[in-house]
């Protein structure tokens, strides 16, 4: 039921974010129908009505930890500010994580790690109609927010407190719920076990470092064991992601420290950030961890398969940005084409200047007989910015293909597909010892030059992956980048 | 593997599907008190199948510790069900799963 204010009368049309107050629902995660009354990203819900959603999970799904939000394109940025997001658990598969029995012994916690953002005055407000820019600056679309206020925090409060006995194993489910920012979580004095990335089991239970962070990108679930240790006081972090050296990630390769990842939300935390305190007392317990293999998520192809299969296509896509503090020299080439293609009526008859883009890294356009990055001689055929109208791609229901993400950006973008998951085989052109199930997974920013350099000198962050397309589960498929503040202005 | 064949999240017709949130409210008793100390999100779990619960969509406020000045701030945002963090809904899907 959609209770929220009536949209505004006047808007500002074109492709700028739209309809600030409809609604609709996504089971992120959930495999099952992208139309109808399913997991339909296209449904628009006025304010003042009410829509059924009705989801059918197919016999064998996946167990897992996966989550639901709104996504009206041009309006889902402001619900995430406001915490407008909740978990769905699949669970009791005699076959998943469930039968495993140290992890069945553990007792669980749900951990909505969210980032809620007001202005000062503790209100969710519009977006600037006006806006030429990507930015909380006088300019900027977040310029309501300009010295606003940001919570960071689990299950809706800045201040939990959980208690552990020593020798303790829980299972807790993390899901960063975050409209933008990665989030690098650690616990004081302690390593985290990972069992499953966004729901989906690893091969095997992998333990980090003590104290050594995760990243959890925007939109990324993590089900974790965690085992108390001594008696003491612990504090669950987010760390700060400037200045550390870390491998941790959601597949164990990422060998940059980058300031990139504070991009997308506006302002900055001040870290480390407490999610958690964690007090362990008490009399010990005598528990332990699993060893050996996890139980493979039902509802997927197995993993034999998937890298087994030849890809009946192999596909590329790129992050793209232009505008900001980018000159002529040292922006992409595509962006002379596009700022063609998305001029001032596009954006509802004033200019923006920031194309957050999404685009077929296949399409190498034409030379540019100049040389001249800025001049649009370059004619690329396909859109970079959303377009309903014209999908990207389109698969063969039931194919598998190999896709490989790249990120020409100083910023980390997190990539998620709808309906299908993926299984993650390379990043940054690095196999994955073991392959990984994924919904989500932050593309790396570009290396090799520093941030506000020349981005053709730099090396693209990727990720390569194998997908399936069900033909259980046709139809439009969104992807885009989880910085939900990207996707609004059409980096989908 | 035996699973229930058929399993449903709605969200919608709202009278009716108070009727049957108070047949799917989970509450969590003889938890020990340690527990208490930790806030979750409500839960609403599947019966038989099934899950029919209602989102309401609105702006409400809340009040948070902002934890710069430790002053409880009271906040004015979109949310579902007038909280900082949306319902747990879960769906189960083995019915005779083993106890512990
Ligand atoms: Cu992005």
């Amino acid at each position: 039921m959609n209770d929220l204010p009536d949209n505004p009368e006047i808007q500002r049309g074109g492709a700028f974010p739209h309809d600030p107050y409809s609604t609709n629902f996504h089971s992120h995660g959930l495999n099952v129908s992208p139309e109808g009354l399913l997991d339909n990203p296209f449904r628009h819900m006025l304010p003042g009505s009410t829509h059924d959603v009705v989801i059918k999970l197919p016999d064998d799904h996946a167990c897992g930890t996966f989550w639901y939000h709104p996504h009206k394109h041009g309006s889902i940025a402001m619900p995430f500010f406001g915490g407008m997001y909740g978990l769905l658990i699949v669970t009791r598969c005699s076959d998943g994580l469930e039968s495993v029995p140290e992890v069945a012994a553990a007792k669980e916690h749900v951990m909505i790690l969210g980032s809620i953002r007001t202005d000062q005055s503790g209100d969710v407000p519009l977006y600037n109609e006006d806006a030429t820019e990507f930015s909380d600056g006088d300019a900027g679309l977040w310029s309501s927010y300009t010295d606003g206020l940001l919570f960071m925090t689990n299950n809706g409060l800045t201040d939990q407190t959980l208690f552990m006995r020593p020798g303790e194993v829980q299972r807790w489910r993390l899901l960063n719920a975050a409209a933008g920012l990665n989030k690098l979580v650690s616990l004081e004095g302690h390593s985290l076990h990972l069992l499953a990335n966004d729901g989906l089991t690893l091969k095997k239970m992998k333990t980090l470092e003590v104290e050594e962070p995760f990243v959890l990108g925007a939109g990324n679930r993590l089900d974790v064991l965690i085992q108390a240790g001594e008696l003491g006081v612990y504090l669950l972090q987010v760390a700060d992601p400037i200045g550390i050296k870390l491998s941790a990630s959601a597949t164990g390769i990422d060998p940059d420290t980058r300031r990139s990842r504070v991009g997308g939300d506006f302002p900055s935390p001040d870290y480390p950030v407490t999610l958690a305190t964690v007090i362990v007392s008490e009399e010990e317990m005598s528990m332990s961890l699993p060893s050996g293999d996890l139980p493979e998520s039902d509802g997927l192809p197995s993993m034999e398969t998937m890298l087994n299969t030849e890809p009946a296509e192999i596909r590329n896509v790129g992050f793209e940005s232009c505008g900001g503090e980018q000159t002529d020299e040292n922006r992409l080439p595509s962006c002379g084409w596009y700022y063609e293609e998305y001029d001032t009526d596009y954006w509802g008859g004033i200019d923006f200047e920031n194309l957050l883009m999404m685009r077929n890294e296949d399409d190498q356009g034409e030379d540019n007989p100049d040389d001249d990055l800025a001049m649009p001689q370059i004619n690329y055929t396909t859109e970079g910015l959303f377009a309903r109208s014209e999908p990207m791609f389109e698969m063969a229901a039931g194919s598998i293909e190999e896709w490989t993400v790249y990120n020409y950006t100083f910023s980390d973008h997190p990539f998620h597909i709808h309906t299908n998951a993926f299984l993650l085989t390379e990043v940054n052109g690095t196999e994955l010892e073991i392959p990984q199930w994924h919904d989500t997974v932050v593309v790396p920013a570009a290396t090799g030059v520093r941030g506000g350099g020349n981005i053709n000198d730099a090396t693209p962050g990727s990720i390569t992956f194998k997908t399936y397309f069900n033909p259980e589960y046709s139809g439009e498929i969104l992807m885009h980048c989880h910085i939900i503040t990207h996707e609004d202005i059409g980096m989908m | 593997m035996k699973r229930k064949s058929i399993f449903w999240y709605a969200i919608g017709y709202v009278f009716f599907s108070i009727l049957l949130l108070t047949a799917c409210s989970d509450d969590n008793d003889n938890e020990d008190i340690y527990d208490r100390f930790f806030v979750e999100p409500e839960t609403r779990v599947s019966s038989d199948g099934i899950l029919s619960t209602t989102l309401t969509a609105a702006f409400t406020e809340n009040t948070i510790t902002y934890v710069e000045t430790g002053e409880l701030i009271t906040v004015n945002t979109p949310n579902y069900e007038g909280s900082l963090v949306g319902p747990t809904l879960i769906s189960i899907l083995v019915i005779f799963y083993p106890l512990k």
